[in-house]
């Protein structure tokens, strides 16, 4: 992880020591998310979440250190060799379109040559890499990207290695729910931006009832910050608040060295 | 989970690369050792085109920039080509119900101003799926890099050894397009000749299009509905790591392929199809990486092959011709060549065949995958011990 996490607010319990619960039959079975926003979007999180589930929000001012950081929060209450092989799923349909988008408009762009980095920032994937270097984590990653779909197929999934014998965190990865979110790989600062969740799997391979997830709304910007609200609703005991953290110099895109592409 | 794992089948296969539509053209042309790569059609009129070679697939009229023959895109064309001839191989009249369908690609599309050439970067939108009830609703669509299609079989893989489906189809597609180009080009990975994997006069890549699909089965599912069932996929690793975001890191890769023989119960092997796009590095750490495996399963002319300087890299869709290289080469007991090597990099305890090479009796091949991003993947096909593949 890069970057600095904003300090939580005297008595707020740290998302490491939230105990991994199985939860109730009637209840999705996912464990309180770890959640983040990205410095731009901290206002419309709060706006939008209130009670922030599970704890205070990471608060990072990049979507890359930003999922990681709230990757390994969640991966973290896992120990050992359930953490080094446990699955992880993410629901990142939006950051892939984006970031397709946004190549686009580099490439058609007559003043602004093309760049390396703007090669390397399509792959959505590298928002991820280096997750697993500090905390022991070698499993695989799914990345998800089916437009609408990707959340619900991520929670399928996440059954199906479940089954497997795996342990399995879901994520996503959403823009502000503003509707403006930026570019995961926007270098400027100020962009309104992007809101990450992740939760351990703590159900078996027949307690996903598709129907029940809650919809996607302008409050809930994907399935699994949907879910999360309602798992807020149920057990989340009081409001945590964060400050805005000071805001980080943009997450620098490293520029391959063309000797050693791949 | 309880009870045996269920082995997975490998049932069907389709495939468009540069030597044409279908497998067996593919297969008649790596063991020719010809390569398909030559100047680029569908480029020839661009200014920012420098002549490179390019695996361009032969349109049957209408042209390199023609659409497909009902209106869809290339990319469409391409990817129902090879759909339609991995379901006839699998006895299966369709997409099934309640399978799950994996399509990788960079993005499923692209949003409001992005430029019309885009289209062919991102989706294809499967027509074949609309009105199928899938497993999930609809395809999923996975993107890890040059390594999107391992990592779909890894995922498939899983959702089979579950029970979750029965049947699963993993396939994409690549069309020659100016931004795919350029995004190679701008790293400066794109060779000015036609790609040399494992050659020590290797100097990049060369950019190829086609498609592929795999369809995989419960094995015993498969069995039940007539199939035979005899090529299994053993083990899938994946992992999103590593040093660098362009460059292979020799401790990921190892790591991945050790996993991958590992959990594939694999103690010897006798292909592996490797990623070897060509470029010094990462052709380079591929073979120490190969060659500490070699030496663990104390193998001392461990056969490796690459497809790339015959037709080409498919990008996201890489690993269709690698499956279907180790595949026919579990089949028919032959490791066949890579085309555009002449002058083998040194490797101890690797064969690198310049021509076919018989590998009688061949039970297993290890496959490796790699992308921009971090993503690495493993693969291994076993020859079912009761059965051919």
């Amino acid at each position: 992880m890069t970057g600095p996490v904003a300090t939580p607010p005297a008595g707020a319990v740290p998302f490491d020591a939230l105990p991994v619960a199985v939860l109730p039959s009637d209840v999705l079975p996912i464990d309180a998310p770890a959640a983040g926003a990205s410095s731009g979007a901290l206002a419309a999180w709060l706006d939008a979440r209130g009670d922030a589930p599970g704890g205070p929000p990471v608060v990072e001012a990049e979507p890359g250190p930003l999922l990681r950081a709230v990757l390994g929060a969640a991966l973290r209450r896992l120990t050992g060799e359930e953490r080094g092989r446990a699955a992880v799923v993410l629901a990142a349909d939006e950051p892939c379109v984006r970031a397709a988008t946004r190549y686009g408009q580099r490439w058609t762009d007559t003043v602004r040559r093309l760049r390396p980095s703007d090669s390397v920032a399509l792959e959505t994937s590298e928002l991820v890499r280096g997750l697993g270097e500090d905390i022991g984590w070698g499993g695989p990653l799914y990345l998800l990207a089916a437009p609408g779909a990707a959340g619900r197929q991520a929670l399928l999934a996440a059954c199906f290695l479940a089954a497997g014998g795996r342990r399995v965190v879901v994520a996503e990865l959403v823009p502000a729910p503003d509707g403006a979110g930026a570019d995961p790989a926007e270098e400027s600062a100020g962009q309104p931006g992007w809101i990450a969740a992740a939760a351990l799997w703590t159900g078996g391979p027949s307690d996903l009832p598709l129907e029940e997830l809650p919809d996607t709304g302008p409050d809930a910007p994907g399935t699994l910050l949907g879910l999360a609200r309602t798992l807020a609703e149920v057990r989340t005991p009081a409001a945590v608040r964060v400050p805005v953290g000071a805001r980080t110099p943009a997450e620098a895109v490293p520029v391959p060295d063309p000797e050693e592409s791949r | 989970m309880t009870g045996p794992r269920p082995q997975i089948a490998l049932t069907g296969l389709g495939l468009v690369t540069a030597y044409g539509a279908g497998v067996d053209p593919y297969w008649r042309g790596l063991l020719s050792g010809c390569s398909a790569l030559r100047p680029a059609e569908r480029f020839a009129s661009a200014t920012w085109y420098q002549g490179e070679p390019v695996g361009e697939v032969p349109m049957a009229g209408g042209g390199p920039d023609a659409p497909g023959p009902d209106g869809g895109t290339r990319k469409q064309h391409l990817l129902e080509t090879a759909l339609a001839e991995a379901l006839a191989a699998a006895g299966l009249p369709g997409l099934p119900a309640g399978a799950l369908v994996v399509l990788v690609g960079q993005a499923p599309a692209v949003g409001a101003g992005a430029p019309p050439e885009a289209a062919e970067l991102v989706g294809p939108r499967l027509r074949a799926a609309e009105g199928v009830p899938l497993f999930g609703g609809a395809p999923f669509y996975l993107s890890h890099a040059c390594a999107s299609a391992a990592f779909g079989l890894a995922l498939a893989r899983e959702a089979l050894l579950a029970g979750a489906v029965r049947t699963a189809v993993v396939l994409g597609a690549s069309a020659l397009n100016p931004l795919e180009y350029a995004s190679m080009k701008v790293v400066r990975v794109v060779s000015p000749r036609a790609a040399r994997p494992f050659d020590r006069a290797g100097a990049g890549i060369t950019i190829g299009e086609g498609a592929g699909a795999v369809v995989l089965e419960d094995r015993r599912s498969a069995r039940e509905r007539g199939r035979r069932g005899g090529l299994l996929l053993g083990s899938a690793v994946c992992r999103v790591a590593g040093n660098s975001p362009a460059a292979s890191d020799d401790a990921v890769v190892a790591d991945c392929v050790r996993q991958a023989c590992e959990e594939g119960g694999v103690d010897r092997l006798d292909y592996v199809h490797a990623h070897a796009t060509g470029t010094a590095q990462g052709d380079a750490a591929e073979l120490r990486v190969l060659d500490g495996l070699a030496d663990g399963l104390g193998q001392k002319e461990l056969p490796v092959g690459s497809h790339k300087g015959a037709v080409g890299h498919l990008l996201h869709a890489s690993c269709f011709p690698a499956v279907a290289a180790a595949a026919l080469a579990l089949r028919h007991g032959i490791a066949p060549p890579t085309p555009g090597l002449t002058d083998p990099a040194p490797a101890e305890r690797l064969r690198l065949p310049t021509a076919a090479l018989a590998v009688p009796g061949a039970r297993r091949a290890l496959l490796t995958s790699f992308g921009f991003g971090g993503n690495n993947a493993a693969l291994t096909l076993h020859r079912a011990q009761d059965g051919t593949a």
